[in-house]
């Protein structure tokens, strides 16, 4: 055991192993908050409301467009499945950038049931309805446009990216965070 | 340019985010009033009549109706929706289980009632489809869902009535009659009963007050002692000076204290401090979880009453 002890390559090994642990623990622990910290802007909590709590909003404005489509002869119903299959999807994203191409393609989706719709008779409430789903469709969206989280993920990002963060993260294997979307 | 954006976002979402959370089933502010109309198709004075309804039916039975209309129930099926709003807002006593959801969807035009377990074996899910078809279909179908509910209300109403066999108030067969409330029948009594309990309270406070003052200029009519120390002095024999003859022995260190001049001095008493030393047990504190908002049976949530369903349901026919 003594020799062991006074074995320098031994001592070598034991201070590589701690210099990387501390690089590990020293370096996951604060981007690791941070990123938490961004997160909280994606999925949201009691008191923020994130990017996946609007992109439910308009999951549910979907669902009620469909609700009005089913009632008309006149849309195709691969049109309203492949919708709902777009809005499950979006449901169980869980990265931002899985939950930007979900949404992107809901709302290439959404768009093509609602010319439907405009090109077939409907009742007053339901033209009504037409509108205001709409409406509160574009502004959920306008809501995670504005969202804090892209800003949040560019500060850990930025800071991932500065000497000697940008060495020392590779060792912790601390990767940059994704973006919901372009960041411009 | 940023503040005009943020405002726009506001306005925004006041006024297009209402009928998306209609989806989500939200909280009940006011569990006085019987009726959630979130697609807003139900007239003041009929929530207003229902609600007195329900009250007294509350009072009577235990049991609650209530009436909910919503845009669209989203993702959810209409009976999906009814049953989480049923337990979330606990409608009907918590012990009987004895209350009545009709959940009204404007949008997807249908509509759908739940009972509570407590009551399920006498309003069945056949009974209550019968009753939804008498008094609502109709109506909902022309669209006048402020008719449709009162006409069900009242026939559920009617129902509890003969259920319970109690005599509930307020149904004359004119529906715009308005309904004697609960507990003001025997107003003289009630008024004796309520203003004794008041002159009680007012006494009470008046003594109080009178207590209060009287010991405060008591204080102020007494003159405060001062608390003057005793103070002892020793007197030995005549000596008019004292001196203090210096060591022979010069080597030693002399270290000279200052006395005072006074003769007579207090004496300082000391006494040994007590030691307030506690052994302090180490108590074990007991956190008590809050019982979660979601219950999976019974208890209550803030709302109607505390009945939970997984009883049956009836919709409306296709």
């Amino acid at each position: 055991m003594k020799n062991i002890l006074k074995n320098k390559a031994f001592a070598a090994a034991v201070c590589a192993v701690l210099i990387f642990m501390g690089i590990f623990a020293g370096v996951r622990r604060p981007f690791g908050n941070m990123k938490d910290e961004a997160l909280v802007y994606f999925h949201g909590n009691d008191e923020v409301i994130g990017i996946k709590d609007d992109l439910d909003v308009k999951v549910e404005t979907a669902y009620s467009l469909m609700s009005i489509a089913n009632k008309y002869d006149g849309i195709e119903d691969d049109l309203i499945t492949d919708l709902e299959k777009a809005c499950i999807d979006v449901r169980e994203s869980d990265s931002p950038e899985e939950a930007f191409e979900a949404n992107a393609d809901m709302d290439r989706l959404y768009g093509k049931l609602k010319e439907s719709l405009d090109g077939i008779r409907l009742s007053e409430k339901d033209k009504n309805y037409n509108y205001s789903l709409l409406a509160q469709y574009n502004s959920a969206d306008m809501i995670i446009l504005n969202s804090e989280y892209n800003v949040c993920a560019k500060k850990v990002n930025d800071a991932l990216s500065k000497f000697p963060a940008n060495i020392l993260s590779k060792v912790a294997f601390v990767g940059k965070m994704e973006y919901y979307g372009e960041v411009k | 340019m940023k503040r005009l954006t943020a405002a726009l976002i506001s306005l925004l979402m006041i006024f297009s985010l209402g009928s998306a959370f209609a989806a989500m089933i939200p909280e009940i502010e006011n569990d006085k009033n019987c009726v959630v109309d979130m697609a807003d198709v139900i007239s003041q004075e009929t929530e207003d009549y229902l609600s007195a309804l329900n009250m007294y039916l509350e009072y009577e039975t235990g049991a609650s109706i209530v009436i909910a209309t919503v845009d669209f129930t989203g993702s959810r099926t209409l009976s999906e929706y009814a049953y989480e709003a049923f337990n979330k807002w606990g409608v009907g006593d918590a012990d009987k289980d004895n209350g009545l959801l009709l959940l009204m969807s404007v949008g997807d035009e249908d509509y759908w009632a739940v009972q509570g377990k407590g009551i399920e074996k006498d309003l069945t899910s056949a009974e209550l489809d019968q009753m939804l078809y008498d008094y609502l279909d109709n109506d909902f179908a022309k669209e006048d869902y402020d008719s449709g509910a009162k006409n069900f209300y009242l026939a559920a109403y009617e129902w509890f009535g003969d259920h319970y066999d109690v005599e509930l108030q307020g149904v004359t067969g004119n529906v715009t009659t308005n309904p004697i409330e609960p507990g003001y029948e025997d107003n003289d009594d009630d008024e004796k009963g309520f203003g004794m309990g008041k002159i009680l309270m007012w006494v009470a406070i008046i003594a109080i007050v009178v207590i209060v003052i009287a010991a405060s200029t008591d204080n102020k009519s007494t003159p405060q002692r001062t608390y003057r120390p005793r103070v002892h002095t020793r007197r030995g024999p005549h000596t008019s000076t004292f001196r203090r003859t210096p060591p022979t022995n010069t080597s030693s260190r002399r270290t000279t204290v200052s006395r005072p001049t006074k003769t007579s001095s207090a004496t300082r008493r000391t006494t040994s401090g007590r030691s307030s030393s506690r052994s302090t047990s180490s108590r074990s504190t007991t956190t008590r979880s809050s019982s979660s908002s979601s219950r999976s049976s019974g208890g209550r949530s803030g709302g109607f009453g505390g009945g939970s369903s997984r009883g049956g349901g009836a919709g409306r026919r296709k």
